[in-house]
């Protein structure tokens, strides 16, 4: 029987066989799914968090979304809360919630990633098929620059007359009726999200979905994996209800995401073997400027993402790139970024349907000596990412703000300012010596994170990797990691269209194994 | 001060402020209650503005430290009471008291003092105090018109 069951279903546990067991129902878990169980495999997969829809979420209010559909209830950070951590956790994983920004791998990742990391099959001859089955699958197609909201056309428009190049982007969408919604749950379902898109083309093929399963960690005998261990939680909660899971696999794969994968191998005892679990995660850190307008923006509205600029993603060998977008802005998130209190806040908010918010993030794990941060698991099992923001980073961090500020000056604005503890506010180009004279990184200004990579990269061995060519684990024949956690560098373009390519194509070689 | 913490219960509150359980033992103290609704006071509100106490701000964490993890709820406990002690406030204003005692601009001196003191991590446990405050306000609907936010659009019908 092909289902979708969650806690209220599995008060007597799980206990059963499959062919291939999956961990994580996000765009590696559950683009994997739909390929293995439309070859006739029997799937299980496992998701910690609900099996929420838009029924749910609703009108995408943010008091409800962001603890529904985020890891710790929206509230992850890194360990010295220096940098907010937006992930995903629902069915679906990070696609309910992303921006729905859709990039193909640059070129010169790949590259990189062959010649310094053993990735010598991620090609972008090999993966071109299956870049143009997941854009088939997913609509992913050019959003048109004439709808970009006012945010956007500010990061446009700015950097455009400044030289700077700001171009559109692709979005996985269908029927958007531009709520700007993205990221609180699209409730006009035209995200096309992985709960709406490859998990019912998995189940259709036979696949059972488990929703509300943590799962403790994979069971090893040896040098094989044969299944997972986990207990069900109450729906959208962190409490067990006492039920325990117990799915044997001739296959596991873990496709928990950054942060979530390395620390299931953590828990399951495979670091003695594989030290390089954890390190290298990369969160491409994010700083925000914002810029107030004449005009009313509504920044709340509209695609949140419809522009970019990479012009400063490549700065040589000894500086971290970055590229620039924008972030949509609802109350509760701005409030929470500004951060003020008191009268200088209420003045905020009270601007804040004429103001833009626009973003710059860090292609970190790039440049020598910037190497990302380290995922541990403390002695509950509960993942722990330990993110040194270092010179380097703070550098781009600086150099990307003054860029955000010229471009929202250039664009008109009246005045821009920054996330800093004391605001650094810009209202012409000769104020911006000021950001000259500001300190940058951890706990000086707002960091954020949506993008959440590496951890268990691919290398040519255990000394430098954690996974093989095939995203096999070193040392272990049938457990393999799908998700962005293998990428042994950040993207410096948004992850999700990698990660479905990636699964996509890794399932040939996951199915061979199972059969 | 675990900021990480502190933020989950300043996104989770809503959710159990709509689900509130009026016969749960409060877990947070009566002193820390008081303290959490004198920083509220300060952090929010304004001219054309509800009060932190009209949108009932700490009594809503409050309410959702009952359904929390007890060390989400020490965590907070901590920095409120490290907040309220008379020490904070004489290092601070040169004057002794409990920061509930303490005149608003005093207590604004106070959280300025926090949110710029040198070691990072303090830096930190005030803007996740700030944060719960100001999550749980500016996420009310009642301060939706003063933004100009007109609320989320729609589901459809």
């Amino acid at each position: 029987m092909s289902r979708i069951l969650g806690a209220t279903s599995l008060a007597g546990g799980v206990h059963r066989r499959v062919d291939v067991a999956i961990v994580g129902s996000g765009a590696g878990g559950a683009t994997l799914a739909a390929r293995l169980a439309s070859q006739g495999l029997e799937v299980a997969l496992l998701e910690a968090g609900g099996a929420h829809t838009s029924a749910d979420w609703g009108a995408s209010d943010e008091r409800v979304s962001y603890p529904m559909l985020y890891q710790d209830r929206g509230s992850r950070t890194t360990d010295d809360a220096a940098i907010t951590v937006l992930q995903g956790r629902s069915l679906g994983g990070g696609t309910t919630v992303n921006w729905t920004t859709c990039f193909r791998t640059p070129d010169r990742v790949l590259a990189r990633w062959a010649e310094r990391h053993g990735a010598t099959s991620w090609t972008s001859e090999a993966l071109r098929p299956h870049f143009e089955a997941v854009e088939a699958r997913l609509n992913i197609t050019p959003w048109e620059e004439g709808l970009a909201n006012p945010n956007n056309a500010s990061l446009r428009d700015g950097a455009r007359r400044l030289g700077i190049e700001a171009t559109g982007l692709r979005r996985n969408v269908k029927g958007c009726r531009n709520s700007g919604s993205c990221g609180l749950g699209c409730p006009h379902d035209a995200k096309m999200a992985m709960h709406l898109t490859m998990i019912p083309d998995a189940v259709t093929s036979g696949a059972t979905v488990y929703t509300d399963v943590a799962v403790d960690r994979v069971v090893m005998e040896g040098r094989r994996a044969t299944g997972i261990r986990g207990r069900v939680l109450h729906r959208g909660s962190e409490r067990t209800t006492g039920a325990e899971v117990a799915i044997d696999a001739d296959v596991v794969a873990v496709c928990g995401g950054a942060i979530n994968s390395p620390a299931l191998l953590l828990r399951s005892g495979l670091g003695a073997d594989l030290p390089e679990i954890g390190r290298r995660t990369f969160l491409h850190p994010v700083v925000a400027v914002t810029a107030e307008f004449e005009a009313p923006v509504h920044a709340w509205y509209g695609a949140p993402q419809s522009i970019a600029s990479h012009a400063s993603i490549d700065r040589g060998p000894n500086r971290v790139g970055y590229f620039l977008e924008a972030a949509p802005l609802h109350p509760m998130l701005a409030a929470i970024a500004l951060g003020m209190g008191g009268p200088e806040q209420a003045a905020a908010m009270s601007r804040l349907r004429h103001t833009t918010t626009t973003i710059g993030l860090s292609m970190d794990g790039w440049v020598e000596g910037d190497e990302g941060g380290t995922v541990t698991v403390d002695g509950a099992g509960r993942a722990r990412l330990a993110y040194p923001v270092g010179p380097l980073l703070a550098e781009a961090m600086h150099a990307a703000m003054r860029d955000l500020v010229s471009i929202q000056l250039a664009a008109g604005a009246l005045r821009v300012g920054t996330l800093h503890v004391d605001p650094v506010v810009v209202t012409d180009v000769q104020g911006l010596g000021a950001l000259d004279a500001a300190a940058y990184g951890a706990h000086e200004h707002g960091i954020f994170s949506a993008h959440q990579m590496g951890g268990c990269r691919i290398g040519t061995g255990p000394g430098d990797g954690v996974v093989d060519d095939s995203l096999r684990v070193f040392g272990v024949e049938n457990l393999f990691v799908v998700d962005g956690s293998v990428f042994p560098t950040s993207l410096g373009v948004n992850p999700s269209e990698t990660i479905y390519a990636m699964a996509h194509r890794a399932a040939a070689g996951i199915a061979a194994e199972a059969g | 001060m675990n900021r990480r913490t502190l933020l989950l219960s300043a996104l989770a509150g809503p959710v159990a402020c709509s689900a509130t359980f009026p016969d749960a033992p409060r877990r947070l103290t009566t002193a820390q209650v008081a303290t959490l609704a004198a920083l509220a006071e300060v952090a929010t509100g304004g001219p054309g503005l509800p009060t932190a106490s009209d949108l009932a701000v700490a009594g809503r964490i409050d309410d959702l430290m009952a359904n929390c993890d007890p060390a989400l709820v020490a965590d907070v406990g901590l920095a409120l009471d490290l907040l309220a002690s008379p020490w904070v406030g004489l290092v601070v204003t040169g004057r002794p008291g409990a920061f509930v005692d303490l005149a608003r601009d005093a207590r604004m001196e106070v959280v300025g003092h926090w949110r710029r003191h040198r070691v990072g991590r303090v830096r930190g446990a005030m803007q996740a105090l700030l944060g719960l405050c100001l999550a749980t306000y500016w996420g009310d609907r009642r301060t939706f018109a003063y933004v100009g936010y007109p609320g989320p659009m729609g589901a459809p019908a």
